[in-house]
């Protein structure tokens, strides 16, 4: 009975609370899944005008799956967007004491919104895939704290749509870009259940002045500015070891 | 219960609590830093190198407008400009200068930050809504001939969030935020403006002066002042006659 209602309570938490982007794992700073089933994530986000909250929810082993789902407001402008992600990638461990990790990942992203911007009758939908590639180690390992620095690099192809639609007539403008974005983080990791990690986003494809103007208007995108955030994460879910088989029953 | 397992249990549980009050404590303490740093400082004083006023008691409405000398200046959310404002007839007020044109970024779109204009269905006076207009902290700009569209100013810089509440009145057709010249969200660029100007609109009556409660009393004949002090010291002054 217990166990069926963590993922129910997870499954809740990423309802309730609302998203943002969340990278998973120990390329993230978050501990690895191998000892727990699950890991439950929220985060925070500061853009120079908005705002990012998100939750995620992650299941796997060395190979994981994130489900993320978030919320991008803009005060100033009372706008929002709202994020839906699916991620997936895999946890490498090398080295001495397998202490470094190499994780590629892959994620498909949709963000709907804002609708009704500066109340205009426009609405605003992004939907982007990415690959990326990181690297993390473990630089600290004390009795109760662990220290997970880890960076990333990602190539995103982002699809943004503008409709406007009027009583007479429904225009609609698409553009593509790709962009790269450089993450860094550090995991500080609490018996390996709880994780505070704050990091920062950095793109390296600014949208110029002029860009299509699809890009020009949304607030709080990661490709635009380089944004602070903070994520905290619960490992939960232990996984149950198998009990060592007795050699005289084998026989 | 084994004595072996009851210690492991105590040391579990001494290890556990700990930890997770200390992540939490840390991840508090290093969000409350990072807003206090990175939190704009509300009272700003950059030099300006222009300040007019323009009134009308006619809307009664006072707007005290100044031009930082750096035209790459902008004003951050929650942070103002403070001038003094001197009446001859006695009264005194000040108020902060804020924005214009929202928002503070390199590409717009840009709209008027305390501005917005309604339209009414066919047959219904926009002056209906008079009450309601001074309900959220507004004032007619202007009612345009016929009565069935009109501009109104807020005294706080929320257009968007006064045209929002607007737009569900009786008898409102569209609500409409005010943009520079033809830079509607549509077409996609602005034409050239000075986005770094700052602007406050002024609550203006003509009953007996009562300073510092936030709206000038003024009567035709008296001159108004608008006083600003530069970071070097200096004063920048305004000044008119109530015609």
């Amino acid at each position: 009975m217990k166990r069926a209602r963590t993922p129910v309570v997870a499954l809740a938490l990423l309802a309730v609370l609302a998203p943002g982007s969340l990278r998973a794992q120990v390329c993230a700073g978050f501990p690895s899944l191998r000892d727990t089933r699950f890991r439950v994530a929220a985060s925070a986000a500061s853009y120079t005008y908005a705002t990012a909250l998100g939750v995620s929810l992650t299941a796997g082993r060395k190979v994981f799956g994130t489900l993320g789902a978030g919320v991008t407001h803009d005060g100033e402008l009372h706008a929002s967007t709202y994020d839906l992600s699916l991620e997936g990638g895999a946890d490498i461990a090398f080295g001495p004491e397998r202490r470094v990790f190499l994780c590629p990942v892959a994620a498909l992203s949709v963000s709907l919104g804002p609708h009704d911007f500066l109340l205009q009758p426009e609405d605003y939908r992004y939907v982007s895939g990415t690959l990326g590639l990181g690297l993390a180690a473990v630089a600290v390992r004390g009795h109760r704290l662990t220290v997970l620095p880890a960076g990333g690099l990602r190539a995103v192809r982002l699809r943004a749509t503008r409709t406007y639609t009027s009583p007479e007539e429904t225009i609609g403008w698409t553009e593509s870009d790709t962009y790269l974005l450089f993450t860094l983080g550090v995991g500080l990791v609490f018996n390996e259940v709880l994780t505070i990690r704050p990091g920062v986003t950095v793109p390296f494809d600014f949208v110029p002045p002029g860009a299509p103007y699809p890009f020009a208007v949304p607030f709080g995108r990661e490709e635009r500015e380089v944004s602070l955030g903070i994520s905290v994460g619960i490992n939960f879910g232990r996984r149950t070891r198998s009990p060592p088989q007795d050699p005289a029953r084998l026989q | 219960m084994p004595e072996s397992v009851v210690a492991s249990l105590r040391v579990r549980s001494r290890r556990a609590w700990p930890a997770w009050t200390l992540g939490l404590a840390t991840g508090l303490a290093l969000t409350a830093a990072c807003t206090d740093l990175l939190g704009p400082r509300r009272n700003v004083t950059p030099e300006l190198s222009a300040l007019d006023l323009d009134l009308s008691l006619l809307s009664g409405i006072m707007h005290i407008s100044g031009l930082p000398a750096d035209t790459a200046f902008r004003l951050a959310s929650g942070q103002s400009v403070s001038v003094e404002i001197t009446v001859s007839s006695g009264d005194r007020e000040s108020a902060g200068l804020y924005r214009t044109w929202c928002p503070p970024r390199p590409h717009g779109p840009y709209f008027n930050c305390f501005r917005f204009s309604i339209g009414m269905e066919s047959g219904i006076d926009v002056r209906t809504l008079s009450q309601r207009v001074g309900g959220i902290g507004g004032r007619w700009e202007h009612i345009y001939s016929g009565g069935w569209l009109a501009e109104v100013t807020l005294f706080y810089p929320d257009a968007i969030r006064g045209a929002q509440r607007a737009r569900s009145w009786p008898g409102v057709k569209f609500v409409e935020l005010s943009w520079p010249g033809s830079c509607a969200l549509q077409s996609g660029f602005c034409p050239p403006f000075p986005v770094w100007e700052l602007t406050v609109p002024v609550l203006v009556d003509t009953g007996a002066a009562v300073p510092r409660d936030g709206t000038m009393q003024l009567r035709p004949g008296d001159t108004v002042a608008v006083l600003y002090r530069q970071p070097d010291g200096r004063v920048l002054e305004a000044r008119r006659m109530v015609p």
